[in-house]
């Protein structure tokens, strides 16, 4: 998640103006077309880090590939040798998260959470989500936890 | 229902009407609670009174079919004049559960609700200048507002 910050940084530094221009207007049509476009910043920069985060789980996922298939003891190695952790599509993203993060753990966990996100993405790229704000340094706060736990269990 | 977050709430599909007016209730209910408390730790000089009511009507409302509802907002007046402005600005915001918009002279204050739906609030603040600097709201960063 090497950008991760900066992008952070780059939508606070963009949300700040918008909410300057929305509180310091006295046009209430104006600040609602200023809220629409914090909106729609929102849901960019939460895709764009999210990005960061799938990447993350995507080496880590390709890490415990090579690391497993590679092991000289077969219960080790055993159902892994189907994968070629250098195949760009590798496998379905839920799958990927479950070779990483315990997908038993319960809904409030880092699988949860990073399932639920995945859901949230979903319903940005296809249109579907409701209108509703996104904190974003909230958000990215919530990938740091996940990545932590990424890497306390590689 | 177990306790949920805005996340929870906006990834679901199946949000029952019912459920979606009980959070915009008690939404208007933890803005009315606050303000009582702002009230009460105002220091000698200083007054509130309600300034112009805001109408709610977000995405999840309108997909429950919820009317939108009028939220109170609140101004801090000092010598006549108002100082400070508190203005609902959203119950569903991903990451929090509501944030009140406080507004200084043209400079803007996060008041952030971090706890979960339908729980106690946890009201934190900060300035929209560092805003991942923020404090739990109590009567001493109400006073360093009033400054």
């Amino acid at each position: 998640m090497k950008d991760l910050s900066r992008i952070v940084a780059l939508y606070e530094e963009f949300d700040r103006r918008l909410d300057g221009e929305r509180i310091n207007t006295e046009d209430n049509a104006q600040a609602q077309r200023i809220f629409l476009k914090q909106l729609i910043n929102d849901q960019a920069y939460f895709v764009l880090c999210w990005g960061q985060l799938e990447v993350e789980i995507d080496e880590a996922c390709r890490s415990v590939i090579r690391r497993r298939k590679t092991d000289s003891n077969w219960e080790m190695r055993r159902g892994f040798d189907f994968y070629n952790p250098e195949d760009r599509r590798l496998m379905a993203f839920d799958r990927r998260v479950a070779i990483v993060l315990d997908r038993q753990a319960g809904s409030g966990s880092a699988h949860g959470l990073v399932m639920k996100y995945y859901e949230l993405r979903n319903k940005i790229a296809h249109g579907r989500l409701e209108v509703a704000r996104i904190d974003v340094a909230a958000v990215v706060a919530d990938f740091y936890s996940i990545q932590a736990e990424l890497k306390r269990r590689p | 229902m177990s306790t949920l977050t805005v996340l929870d709430e906006l990834t679901q599909d199946d949000l029952a009407p019912e459920y979606v007016d009980q959070r915009v209730s008690d939404w208007v209910q933890r803005i009315n609670d606050l303000y009582d408390t702002i009230e009460k730790w105002l220091p000698a000089g200083w007054r509130s009174q309600p300034g112009q009511p805001l109408l709610m009507d977000e995405g999840l409302m309108r997909s429950a079919n919820i009317a939108p509802r009028e939220v109170p907002t609140l101004e801090l007046v000092r010598d006549d004049a108002v100082h400070i402005s508190f203005r609902p600005h959203g119950l569903w915001i991903v990451g929090a559960n509501g944030r009140v918009d406080v507004i200084k002279n043209g400079q803007l204050f996060i008041l952030l609700d971090t706890a979960n739906s339908l729980e106690l609030p946890n009201w934190r603040i900060a300035s929209a200048e560092a805003r991942r600097d923020s404090k739990p709201f109590d009567q001493n960063q109400l006073l360093l507002l009033l400054k």
